[in-house]
């Protein structure tokens, strides 16, 4: 007791350190409209990263010199002369620290509900509510458990601790992408609260695997405390000398790369496995040689595999230059280089400022070369007139900039692809009250719902509606008004958009009306065509290992519609359309795997008329177009995935449908919960 | 004697260095791996973006800790001064042998992509000289800023989270983004590795100003009081000073984003907006209609207003500007976007021929009155004052606004679904009979008030209520629980607040009896929604709905519920007709666990509004 007393008076000062933000937090939330925290609001603040983050370094802080102390002030000498075994010791400091910051933590807590209840009305379910706060509770008291562990541990890194993390975590972000299933080691989303029917889903297998991690990393503390005094001597003086940093930076980096390299390779082994054979193969002949040509306006390089088709298109580029430059009423400027050497996987374009990449195997028809030029020419010229200031709120504008490039394609250029597929796109997603203002100026929320690439349709539409309601100067006053001095840089979403639409002389309220009707007319138009669109639903069946989506298809006479195999026509019209989207460099999640959805698709089972269905699956609301899966159907005809690669216990997959004259049109994103 | 010197700390430091060299360089090789798997990476300037960030920060960090720290705290700094060299010298020396450590390895960088930037693009001279200059600028900046932070000793650490901190809270305590500030942009523009033709001048010459200052720091740290002041901070700092610093920085940083300029977006403005103003009172009317439709209803609306706020005592209302929508109903009000607790937005479809002045001059003074009191939008016991308050002084007007027949109607409507209890679950009962319902129910209330116990003092009591003097944070929390129905209804009419609630029950329900005949030809809406089975784990909505009398059309809306909210998400509905649509199903399916929000609703005209079945909600199951 005596030694829990002394502990716990060293780490007054972080007492007081965490009373003074809780009590910082807790007066700026009684100055803040009242009964404004809500449950779901404080769950969400509990997920975000940045808590966790903060309270990490909290904890690293506070752990760092916990032992290690002892050993460099020497006072372990004399505590060792005490009646108390090193076991004990080390005990009463890891219970000292964690009385602390579970003390803390539940205090700031109480706090939080005592706000919450507040609001309380005659729907708070007392109940529910209170089961959820102890199981967010909870969760959170765990991570600092395992945080505390982890800091413990590091500490006898002494300061290549921090060094330590700090690679730890980069090496995550590295291997992440490729290696899904190491998010149930990540601490900081632990408190990635997950709600479904009321009740928070509880991440049973992070909360094992964290728990025997922290659990381990006392456990070799408590080893090198107890019995590696040698050690921890001996890392200090190697610490302190010159070949001995060098080995331990050169030790670290080392294991470092190599823990990476393992990594990736099990990553790598795990998409080559999972990516299905394709019938037919591409050739690029990457070992040809690059060759340079120059038009007035633009500056290509190309492979020289290609040059027959580069050299048309380089001749018919300044003509390019010139509808795009006429549509923005703009000068020319400086020449726009065109790499067209890069076979991209999910794009035909991209563009950078002044800077367009182009993949010439796209399509051997020249006026979709010109239109994919034009398209990616109109995005450099976007980034001109606004000084690339929208590469820094691209989540609030994607949908414009690609809507405003999109209609430069189809309404100045002459792409293979049918603009009538936008349209009933368009008048789909409207018929299915998918297209929310709200939603369109904000890019993750709008991802987390529809397909990513609807924003080139639905901007497209937009662009139209600007169009005719304000003339044909509105775009360019927009872009002005996005590219005026002294613009807030923290405005983002429905608010930047009043701003701009503001101070561009317009209503934003007016735009969004023209918006709606504009879309609605589609509706009307084509409201033959949408009735023949049969209805589609997604039903769900899993056990213990797999999970399952069970298309039903619809005729409007509510007949079902048997789902039959699919014939060799169909998957040979399917390998060969391998439609592409145009993207902005930043939309770097742009289309999805296009040729694995052909392959599925090809795959699939199930036509109605000349449709085809197909599902997509994917970890979290938030998993980039890379991370999609792509699922061939069965031969029960679902689609059904591995729970195992959700570890986050809850799976998001979404149907569609796709014509033969190539529409694509997608159902909402819905989430499952995964049990056994 | 210098060359002695860089002899002498390359022979000291060299192992460290080689080792921290072939560490970063690796990493740029593991990034470029990495990019080239995701393709993240549009450009090889982009990977000289990234390291020239981490890198030079590495780099940095550990030449200026084994050339200044260490050095200054084992204190062997007092040996080089003994030798026939000046101080100045010296660190100068450190200085430029460090530069010239971190520089070459960021050069190699440079070097390595802009071979690969050859293979990419025509790589001009000019091109990789503006990549340069951004880069070893920044590079020199962040070294000269790290070298200066060694001469700092053991407050550098404190300092650092400070830095942190100040420059977290300046990003989100004002409008400007991090790539905003000059010498960070240099690094962090989207242009850096395409702009091929324009130098940043003035970005490149705030760096070199930078630069500058911090290296007159600097020196002036390690000359001044012949660097006796270098020497006695880089001596350790105990673990209490530690953390003491670190308070001490946390707390100032907290205040410092406080007190920086922001830059505030404009007012909200209707462009074209036909302004009105009378009192405290402003409503802009979007000109789109037209002048001669916009500026009778802006002048009748704000007089309106303004004798709204006359009776209530409200000496400030929020600016009102009505924008015009034509994808609404004429009876349909949205809500809009105001950015500034100043005004309020409102759209709505004043040119449709159903445009109901009236009712749109209701529905905006029960808005102007929320905004300006947010607390009473969320304390349910209060909440029916606000329904109800439009309404009685909409009939308290000179020229009334509301027929007060109908509104006795509708309530006499909703008399078997009201009860004593009501008041206390306002929003529940609001679920149960829609929004117009219920004001016209807390108009009966406050009618019978001013029957009872006089106008004056029902005025009295309304303002007292909904006045807006008290501020919107814990004070007016603290003045609603001092000031709770049960004492108000003592106060201003010495009756208790349960024997109120009896009468009112009594007033409606006597309502009901009276117009018994009448409520007999008025529609009611029952349905009942169910799930039916489609596999293991998902449902189909079906419903089964009855009008009686029969409606032409009405609506099944639903919305899906998420986290904990009883009434959240996007609301969406189902135009159906009758009796065609009696009975049918979602094309949506859900999926055991979720939860969903349902009503049907369609509108009476003898009623003047619309009625529902009630919203129900529901887990699928």
């Amino acid at each position: 007791m005596n030694l829990l007393r002394k502990e716990l008076r060293s780490l007054l000062p972080f007492v007081w350190l965490l009373v003074f933000l809780a009590v910082i937090s807790a007066i700026m939330e009684l100055f803040e409209v009242p009964y404004s925290d809500t449950l779901d609001k404080l769950l969400s603040d509990l997920s975000a990263t940045e808590n966790s983050a903060s309270w990490f370094i909290i904890v690293l802080a506070m752990t760092t010199g916990l032992l290690i102390r002892e050993y460099d002030q020497r006072t372990l000498e004399f505590m060792d002369s005490l009646p108390l075994s090193r076991t004990r010791i080390f005990f009463t400091k890891c219970l000292a620290v964690l009385v602390v910051l579970l003390g803390m933590t539940l205090v700031m807590w109480c706090v939080e509900i005592l706000f919450l209840k507040l609001g309380d009305d005659s729907f708070t379910d007392g109940r529910r509510h209170w089961t959820a706060l102890l199981v967010a509770i909870g969760l959170d008291l765990i991570r600092m458990y395992v945080m505390v562990g982890i800091g413990i541990l590091l500490s006898f890194f002494r300061r290549f601790g921090w060094l330590a993390a700090g690679m730890v975590y980069l090496l995550y972000r590295l291997v992440h992408p490729h290696v899904p299933e190491l998010e149930t080691v990540n601490i900081f989303r632990l408190t990635d609260i997950q709600v479904v029917a009321q009740t928070i889903v509880i991440p049973w297998p992070m909360i094992a695997a964290q728990v025997v991690l922290g659990t381990i990393c006392y456990l070799i503390s408590w080893w090198l405390f107890h019995s590696a005094d040698r050690m921890v001597h001996g890392y200090r003086n190697l610490s302190l000398t010159r070949f001995g940093s060098a080995f331990l930076i050169l030790g670290s980096i080392g294991i470092g790369i190599t823990v990476f390299g393992i990594l990736l390779l099990i990553g790598m082994d795990q998409e080559t496995s999972e990516t299905p054979e394709v019938s037919s193969t591409t050739a690029v002949y990457t070992d040809w040689g690059l060759s340079r040509a120059s038009s007035d306006h633009f500056r290509f390089s190309y492979r020289s595999s290609l040059s027959e088709r580069a050299t048309k298109l380089i001749a018919a580029s300044d003509e390019v230059h010139d509808k795009v430059v006429e549509f923005f009423q703009t000068s020319s400027g400086p020449p726009i280089v065109v790499d067209a050497t890069s076979k991209m996987q999910r794009h035909a374009g991209m563009a950078e400022w002044n800077t367009v990449i182009l993949d010439l195997n796209t399509s051997g028809e020249m006026e979709n070369l010109k239109a994919v030029l034009g398209h990616e020419t109109a995005h450099v010229f976007i980034d001109r007139l606004t000084d690339a200031k929208l590469r820094n709120i691209f989540s609030s504008i994607r949908f414009f900039h690609e809507g405003l490039a999109s209609y430069v394609e189809f309404h100045k250029f002459d792409p293979s692809s049918d603009i009538e597929n936008y349209y009933r796109t368009c008048a789909y997603m409207r018929d299915n009250e998918n297209i929310e203002f709200e939603q369109l100026v904000n890019d993750g929320e709008f991802r987390r719902w529809q397909d990513t690439n609807a924003v080139y349709p639905v901007g497209l539409v937009f662009i139209e509606a600007l169009l005719e309601q304000y003339g044909p100067d509105s775009i360019n006053k927009v872009l002005s008004a996005m590219n005026r001095e002294k613009m807030p840089e923290d405005l983002v979403g429905m608010a930047y958009w009043r701003d701009v639409m503001q101070a561009a002389g317009f209503n934003l309220d007016t735009v969004i009306g023209a918006f709606y009707s504009r879309l609605d007319e589609l509706v009307d138009d084509r409201r033959e065509w949408l009735d023949s669109v049969p209805q589609l639903k997604g039903a769900v069946r899993q056990n213990e290992w797999w999970l399952c989506i069970i298309p039903i298809l619809q005729k409007m006479d509510d007949q079902p519609v048997e789902l039959a195999e699919t014939d060799e026509e169909a998957e040979q019209s399917a390998d060969q359309d391998v439609g592409k989207g145009t993207g902005n460099a930043d939309d770097e999640e742009g289309a999805d795997g296009e040729e694995d959805e052909a392959v599925s698709e090809a795959e699939m089972a199930g036509q109605s008329g000349d449709w085809q269905v197909f599902c997509r699956f994917r970890q979290r609301a938030s998993s980039p177009d890379s991370h999609y899966r792509n699922v061939r159907i069965d031969e029960d005809g679902e689609f059904c995935v591995d729970k195992s690669d959700y570890p986050g216990n809850v799976v998001w997959y979404q149907l569609g449908l796709r014509h033969d004259d190539g529409t694509r049109l997608y159902k909402r994103w819905r989430e499952v919960s995964l049990h056994e | 004697m210098i060359a002695s010197l860089l002899r002498k700390e390359i022979r000291q430091h060299w192992p460290l260095l080689t080792i921290t060299a072939m560490g970063v360089l690796g990493l740029f090789g593991v990034m470029y791996l990495g990019a080239e798997l995701d393709e993240s990476v549009s450009h090889p300037f982009e990977l000289l973006q990234r390291m020239a960030l981490i890198g030079a920060v590495i780099l940095s960090m550990v030449v200026c800790n084994r050339l200044v720290v260490l050095e200054y705290q084992s204190k062997t700094q007092l040996f080089l001064e003994a030798l026939p060299l000046t101080r100045a010298w010296m660190v100068a020396m450190k200085y430029v042998f460090g530069a010239a450590y971190v520089v070459a390895i960021c050069g190699m960088i440079f070097a390595l992509t802009s071979l690969l930037a050859v293979t990419f693009e025509e790589l001009t001279l000019r091109h990789a000289g503006i990549v340069a200059m951004r880069t070893f600028s920044f590079v020199l900046m962040v070294y000269t800023f790290f070298f200066m932070m060694g001469l700092l000793g053991r407050y550098r650490v404190a300092i650092y989270i400070l830095l942190f901190f100040c420059f977290a809270f300046y990003t989100q305590y004002t409008s400007r983004s991090a790539s905003g500030v000059p010498v960070f942009d240099l690094i962090m523009s989207s242009k850096f590795a395409y702009e091929r033709i324009i130098i940043p001048w003035s970005q490149l010459a705030i760096t070199w100003g930078v630069i500058g200052g911090l290296l007159t720091i600097l020196f002036s740290m390690a000359l001044v009081r012949e660097g006796t002041v270098a020497s006695m901070m880089a001596e350790k700092m105990s673990y209490q000073e530690k953390v003491f610093i670190s308070c001490l920085m946390l707390g100032i940083s907290f205040f410092v984003g406080i007190f920086v300029e922001r830059l505030e977006s404009e007012p909200f403005e209707l462009v074209g907006g036909i302004e009105a103003s009378e009192g405290p009172a402003t409503v802009t009317v979007d000109g789109i209609v037209g002048e001669s439709t916009a500026g009778p209803i802006a002048e009748r609306v704000v007089s309106a207003v303004a004798d709204f706020a006359e009776f209530f005592g409200y000496e400030t209302l929020p600016a009102a500007f009505v924008a015009f929508r034509a994808d609404l109903d004429a009876d349909k009000y949205e809500q809009g976007l105001s950015t500034d607790a100043d005004s309020i937005v409102v759209r709505v479809n004043m040119s449709d021929e159903g445009w109901d002045e009236d009712e749109f001059i209701s529905f905006l003074v029960r808005d102007l009155q929320l905004a300006q009191s947010k607390r009473l939008s969320h304390l349910e016991p209060k909440i029916w004052l606000s329904d109800g308050a439009r309404y009685y002084w909409a009939a308290q007007a000179a020229d009334p606004l509301v027929d007060v027949e109908k509104l006795r109607l509708r309530a006499a409507y909703a008399a078997d679904c009201f009860d004593a209890t009501c008041p206390d679950r306002w929003l529940q009962l609001n679920d149960k009979v829609g929004d117009d319902i219920v004001s016209a129910i807390a108009f009966v209330g406050l009618e019978y008030l001013a029957e009872e116990y006089g106008k004056d003092d029902c005025h009295a009591f309304l303002r007292d209520v909904l006045s807006n003097r008290v501020p919107d944070d814990f004070r007016g929390v603290v003045h609603d629980g001092l000031n709770s129905m049960p004492g108000l209804m003592k106060k201003h009419f010495n009756t208790s607040y349960d024997s109120f609630c009896e009468d009112w029950v009594a007033r409606v329900h006597e309502l009901a009896e009276e117009r018994a005949a009448e409520l007999q030809s008025i529609s009611r809406i029952t349905g009942q929604v169910s799930f039916e089975s489609i596999s293991d784990e998902s449902r189909s909505l079906t419903w089964d709905v009855e009008v009686s009398p029969p409606a032409d059309v009405f609506e099944l809306r639903y919305r899906r519920l998420e986290g904990f909210e009883p009434r959240s998400g996007k609301r969406r509905a189902e135009s159906l007709r009758y009796p065609r649509d009696t009975q049918g199903e979602l094309e949506d399916t859900f999926t055991i666990g979720d939860r969903v929000r349902t009503t049907f609703s369609t509108r009476n005209d003898v009623l003047g509004c619309e009625i529902i079945s009630g919203w129900q909600n529901l887990t699928v199951e």
